[in-house]
């Protein structure tokens, strides 16, 4: 099944014809993800790597009924206007990529998303990917091997990636890794993504790497006390030795008025789930929970676009 | 994160048509003192610095007159309080206080929404009241679309016992700091503590804060805020770029740039739990991985740096442009401390492929720079080292290495290591990796 990108996704491309939305699409493509349509306002009738382009959403959305989801490598500065224009449209998932949205953007962004019932993830994510099925956004496809059993929910990429591929090649594979991203707010949170892959038939386990700032990863673990999320959770969160007041790259990442490392750790052990203290431990902690390995993950390569340049 | 001066707060304040006392910033004891004579009453003077908690350091002193204010701040101008160096202090007049508010917008991550913040409570800080007189804060979610209305405000000034004929003006006062200040100025948050009733009746905004959310600084071009006077060379050089520098320590010794903020937080946890000097943070993952080279000669300026450590994990970012961007400058630049490159992701075999040949070129110019990969197993260039599971860790190690420093693991009491989970994650790979299809795992399997 896995969640957000699936066999089911119909994929339009928001700044297809960009020079980062051209090169993802190509990747995408050659994943293996449905992509029948591309949208950058005033290239209308182009064709990117053989997808039409069309000037609004709208029209992409009436040569194209079956678009259920949009990724979107639109400039943060228009990023409101780009995602308004998804929701309006009736398209019921978005990914947003954009790094430097403003946030009170994205509040509104959030606010019409859930008025009209769209899952968005991001902004500031490079993506989600349940291999080998469907990749979504600018994921390192190299390090993510499936169908698989472990969830995977992160703030970040970079330390994201390395994980996952200790995941993958310890033959447990990834049901769907979904970065929710750095912004302070986001459009799928911790208790979100967590909920989701609690519902998801395919995920035995849920691996969340966190980070300092805001208080998601406590509210995780109050679903996982309330028993709302059953399923076992591995957790890692950096950043513990972050100095005060300082935006650590992330918007989010920061430590003002809590939201510092020793209270989420805390929050989450206290609620039963697994905090690792190091990335290379995640193997160890997921054998621990006795989830049996896929064998046929051992025979199968390892899916990812030729495509380097 | 542009956080605003007291007095920066309060000019944009004024203009927006909220009261603040009368007052001017000055910078030298003398100019304090003409300041007062023109006020000609009792005043207040105030260090500006961009952090709370001002009064309970010291830096808020009470004058009668022009000379008592020139001697307080001749004890404040020039002086460090929490960590800042005092370069202007506000002088306002004394208010006559009856009663102290705190009135506050913030955003709530947690709803997606802002909040607006009343107490009854004032003068302390919000955390203090949070804790103290829970059942005399409010706190309100506002919806983005429908913005705050002033019954909202009415509702939460009668909720934690606001005198009934003061809550119109006050609020009146929220209504105004969300649309005319937290709205129109993109803040991340803004407060009035304490909102002061005097003993003739009128609000005045004692103090002021407000921060703007850096993201939106573009709709703001015409606030320039102090606090970004202060930046130095490389801090502004980077965000003249627009990639993430943020100083730690401007005499440490080891400059991380990382691809993503996971890993450049992750290696500094690693790195301060071992003793080392993390000079930098710098990430230049996404959308700038263009400018890698260019972030290494920022970096090298640094007077004290002894070892520079690229660590890549590439989703967003290519690997391969990155390699090809740092080896261009460090061609062009000839660095005379060791550098350490780690490239695994998007792009990674392209990556592998320029650092074997590139490195073997900077052995012959007489430089210092290993890498490594994930697949990687030491063997592809004498400057290579093994990845795999160590992947993150070898480089770290390395580097604290060439600045004299063994490499330790020291993470917190509250979150002790587990060697036996990493020796199952090890052991497992040797059982796994043979079985690959891949030959690079296969390869790689011999050395985990």
């Amino acid at each position: 099944m896995a969640v957000f990108a699936t066999e089911k996704t119909i994929a339009l491309i928001q700044g297809i014809t960009g020079k980062e939305g051209a090169f993802r699409t190509k990747r995408m493509l050659e994943y293996g993800t449905k992509i029948v349509a591309g949208v950058t306002p005033g290239k209308g009738g182009q064709e990117v790597h053989g997808i039409p382009v069309y000037d609004s959403v709208e029209e992409a959305v009436k040569a194209h009924p079956e678009l259920n989801t949009a990724v979107q490598f639109v400039p943060a500065r228009l990023a409101k206007d780009a995602s308004f224009e998804v929701i309006e449209a009736g398209i019921k998932n978005l990914l947003i990529i954009a790094e430097g949205i403003p946030f009170q953007d994205t509040m509104e962004i959030v606010a019409l998303g859930k008025e009209k019932g769209v899952t968005i993830v991001g902004p500031n994510t490079s993506g989600v990917i349940s291999p080998p099925i469907c990749e979504l956004g600018a994921c390192s496809q190299s390090a993510f091997h499936g169908p698989g059993k472990i969830g995977v929910a992160s703030t970040t990429g970079s330390v994201q990636w390395y994980i996952s591929r200790l995941i993958s090649l310890g033959g447990w594979g990834v049901s769907t890794m979904m970065q929710i991203g750095g912004d302070p707010i986001r459009g799928t949170d911790f208790p979100e993504a967590l909920l989701m892959y609690e519902k998801d038939p395919q995920t035995e386990a849920i691996v969340m790497i966190g980070e300092i700032g805001g208080d998601a990863e406590i509210r995780a673990a109050d679903l996982i006390e309330r028993g709302e999320v059953k399923k076992p959770v591995i957790a890692y969160i950096y950043a513990r030795t972050a100095p005060p007041g300082k935006r650590l790259g992330h918007a989010g990442a920061i430590i003002e008025r809590g939201g510092g490392v020793e209270a989420k750790v805390k929050a989450l052990q206290k609620a039963g789930a697994i905090v690792i203290t190091y990335p290379w431990e995640i193997i160890g902690a997921i054998k621990e929970l006795g989830i049996e390995i896929i064998p046929e993950l051992f025979k199968t390569p390892i899916k990812e676009s030729k495509v380097e340049e | 994160m542009p956080y605003l001066l007291e007095y920066e707060a309060k000019q944009i304040f004024k203009k927006e048509g909220l009261t603040i006392p009368e007052g001017e910033v000055a910078e030298t004891p003398k100019q304090v003192k003409s300041i007062v004579e023109r006020i000609g009453k009792p005043v207040v003077v105030k260090i500006q610095i961009p952090s709370g908690r001002r009064g309970r350091a010291g830096g808020v002193k009470f004058a009668d007159n022009a000379d008592e204010a020139e001697k307080a701040a001749s004890e404040l101008i020039g002086k460090e309080f929490l960590g800042h160096k005092v370069n202007k202090v506000l002088v306002e007049e004394k208010l006559n206080i009856k009663k102290e508010f705190y009135i506050g917008v913030v955003n709530d991550r947690a709803a997606k929404s802002p909040a607006i913040l009343i107490s009854s409570e004032g003068g302390m800080e919000i955390e203090e009241i949070t804790q103290k007189f829970p059942e005399k804060l409010a706190k309100i979610n506002v919806d983005i679309f429908k913005g705050l209305q002033v019954f909202q405000a009415r509702n939460a000034a009668r909720k934690v016992g606001i005198p009934v004929e003061l809550i119109n003006s006050i609020s009146n006062t929220v209504y105004n700091l969300y649309w005319r200040i937290y709205r129109k100025y993109d803040a991340t948050f803004t407060e009035i503590n304490p909102l002061c009733l005097t003993t003739d009746g009128k609000l005045v905004a004692a103090d002021a804060r407000l921060s703007i959310d850096d993201d939106a600084m573009f709709r703001h071009k015409e606030i320039m805020p102090e606090t970004e006077k202060y930046l130095n060379e490389r801090e502004k050089h980077a965000k003249e770029k627009g990639y993430v520098y943020v100083e730690l320590d401007p005499n440490g010794e080891i400059a991380c740039i990382s691809n993503g903020a996971g890993l450049g937080m992750s290696v500094m946890d690693y790195v301060n739990e071992a003793g080392g000097r993390l000079a930098c943070f710098m990430d230049v993952g996404g959308r700038f991985y263009e400018l890698a080279g260019d972030a290494l000669k920022t970096v090298l300026t640094l007077p004290n740096l002894k070892a520079v450590l690229f660590h890549v994990y590439a989703g967003l970012t290519r690997a391969n442009v990155i390699a090809k961007g740092v080896c261009e400058a460090i061609k062009e630049v000839k660095p005379k401390i060791p550098i350490l490159i780690q490239v695994s992701g998007t792009g990674e075999k392209g990556a592998i492929e320029i650092m074997k040949k590139e490195s073997e070129e900077f052995k012959k110019m007489g430089l210092i720079v290993e890498w490594c990969s994930h697949t990687v197993t030491g063997k592809e260039s004498s400057t290579a080292h093994k990845g795999g599971v160590d992947v993150i860790e070898t480089p770290v190690k390395r580097v604290l290495e060439w600045c004299g420093i063994k490499y330790k693991r020291n993470p917190p009491k509250w979150l002790p290591e587990h060697p036996e989970w990493e020796k199952t994650t090890r052991e497992i790979m040797r059982k796994t990796l043979p079985l690959r299809p891949e030959p690079e795992y296969r390869e790689l399997a011999k050395y985990e």
